[in-house]
């Protein structure tokens, strides 16, 4: 039994030595990493709405053509999304101006898909256009 | 030492201890954010194979 109190110190400390986050990790502290995350996020939720919005109406129109449409914008947004995200996670100087540019690439691909929307009367989610009315933030940073 | 005496100690370990972990807690939650990986988030919310393209294959296929 008098181990009891020595393991449970032990097993104190091991706790906040090896859990506590390393002192170099990155913070919340950047606010233009932040931004860029947050509107980067917002055009990938607005992609999948369309995607989806854009399925319901080729579904209810038969139309394969329609949904091909769709399919091509979205594999041209999906990689900018992406592109964009990987820019994000490393965060350099080098990185900075392609993620605004990939933002750019994902917003033009995502304003066909609303066009594509509006022509069949199919419902735009609101995030579409609030996500289109974020891309400028960034591409100003596209050179 | 008896079942009390370890009762009591487990206590005042955990009383000491608790301010460690509210600040390690802290830390832990506002690096979070930054910490994930976006571009696995962002390959959950775009899988390669979106809906249009499942609903091509399906209208295709009858």
């Amino acid at each position: 039994m008098k181990l009891v109190p020595l393991v449970f110190s032990a097993l104190l400390i091991l706790l906040f030595a090896c859990g506590t986050p390393p002192a170099n990790a990155p913070t919340a502290s950047d606010p233009a990493r932040e931004t860029a995350r947050s509107v980067v996020l917002v055009v990938a939720e607005a992609v999948h709405a369309a995607d989806s919005a854009c399925a319901a109406v080729a579904i209810t129109r038969r139309s394969p053509e329609l949904a091909d449409r769709c399919v091509v914008a979205y594999k041209v947004a999906r990689a900018a999304v992406l592109s964009a995200g990987s820019g994000i996670d490393a965060w350099d100087a080098a990185s900075r101006g392609a993620i605004a540019c990939s933002v750019v690439a994902a917003g033009r691909a995502l304003t066909a898909m609303h066009a594509v929307l509006r022509e069949f009367g199919g419902d735009i989610p609101a995030v579409i256009t609030d996500a289109l009315a974020l891309v400028p933030l960034l591409s100003g940073v596209c050179k | 030492m008896n079942g009390e005496d370890v009762a009591k100690f487990a206590l005042q370990a955990a009383t000491a201890a608790w301010p460690a972990f509210a600040s390690w807690l802290s830390r832990a939650a506002s690096a979070a954010p930054s910490d994930d990986p976006i571009a696995r988030k962002l390959r959950e919310i775009l899988p390669e194979d979106g809906e249009s393209a499942r609903a091509a294959r399906v209208l295709r296929n009858g």
